[in-house]
């Protein structure tokens, strides 16, 4: 394994999250996206310390998965909202703000 | 020949990573994405500790497989599908044609940065060299973001308080 082909690698994780997120419309695969791009982002910080040889990148990593967890606690409750209250599950159906 | 066999482990589970992921986009139910996350997750796990990160691979298995996918699941089984959301086919021009210049431009920049082909040699990062540095160099960084996660946790107890039961009324003055 050599840098480039763990660079693509994680690159292309972050491009298939993206694709997720683009192309799906209901929030948990939105959400799920978003996990697969933060872990593209992960995959990159543990390559770093890798060449590096230096344990900084895996602190970023670290930090990476708490703020992931974070971010999606939060918003799998904003969804469940969604759910209960508003009765949608599509993203598309959120028109509140639209006059 | 043991780098040949770890080499194979490693291109094995980076397929499986980009197959499970690929899957997200097609598969229908929710549960079935959720399972799919987690294929894609565990198979990470194994890149993880083959780059020379064996706690950030162990910590991957706690942390994401253990709980934050534990918490999908569970969001999915006590939220039933809405049957009347329909699934419209979406407009998918302009987002693909968004991600072709996406695509088209990083791999330029791949083709043009000229990243070392050589193999890396792997030594293991050891978890008391991440240790100290989190808790010497990083100590602010880490009371930050031991704040975020505090707010997070008073975020979650605000929000989930339309879905609590009614509380009963204090019984303090009929026992008397």
């Amino acid at each position: 394994m050599n840098l480039s082909i763990c660079v693509s690698l994680s690159l292309f994780l972050f491009f298939i999250g993206l694709t997720v997120v683009l192309v799906r419309k209901e929030f948990l695969f939105i959400l799920m996206g978003m996990e697969i791009m933060f872990n593209g982002a992960a995959l990159t910080a543990v390559i770093g310390a890798q060449h590096w040889q230096d344990p900084f990148g895996q602190v970023l990593t670290l930090f990476i998965m708490i703020i992931a967890g974070v971010e999606l606690t939060v918003s799998l409750l904003i969804v469940m909202h969604c759910y209960r209250t508003l009765k949608i599950s599509n993203i598309d159906e959120l028109k509140q703000l639209h006059d | 020949m043991e780098i040949i066999i770890w080499n194979i482990i490693f291109y094995l589970s980076s397929g499986i990573v980009l197959g499970a992921s690929i899957a997200l986009i097609f598969v229908k139910q929710a549960m079935h994405g959720a399972v799919y996350l987690i294929i894609s997750l565990l198979a990470l796990a194994i890149d993880f500790y083959l780059l020379g990160s064996p706690l950030l691979a162990v910590l991957q298995v706690i942390l994401y497989i253990g709980a934050i996918m534990i918490l999908y699941v569970f969001f999915i089984m006590i939220n039933p599908q809405n049957p009347n959301s329909q699934i419209q086919r979406p407009d998918l021009t302009l987002p693909l044609i968004l991600l072709l210049a996406l695509v088209i431009e990083t791999t330029y920049l791949l083709l043009a940065s000229q990243l070392n082909t050589q193999a890396i040699p792997i030594t293991v990062l050891d978890p008391k060299a991440l240790g100290i540095a989190l808790f010497g160099h990083y100590k602010i960084a880490v009371e930050v973001v031991s704040s975020l996660l505090l707010v997070a946790l008073i975020a979650v107890m605000y929000l989930a308080k339309p879905f609590m039961p009614p509380k009963s009324k204090p019984t303090l003055g009929k026992n008397k």
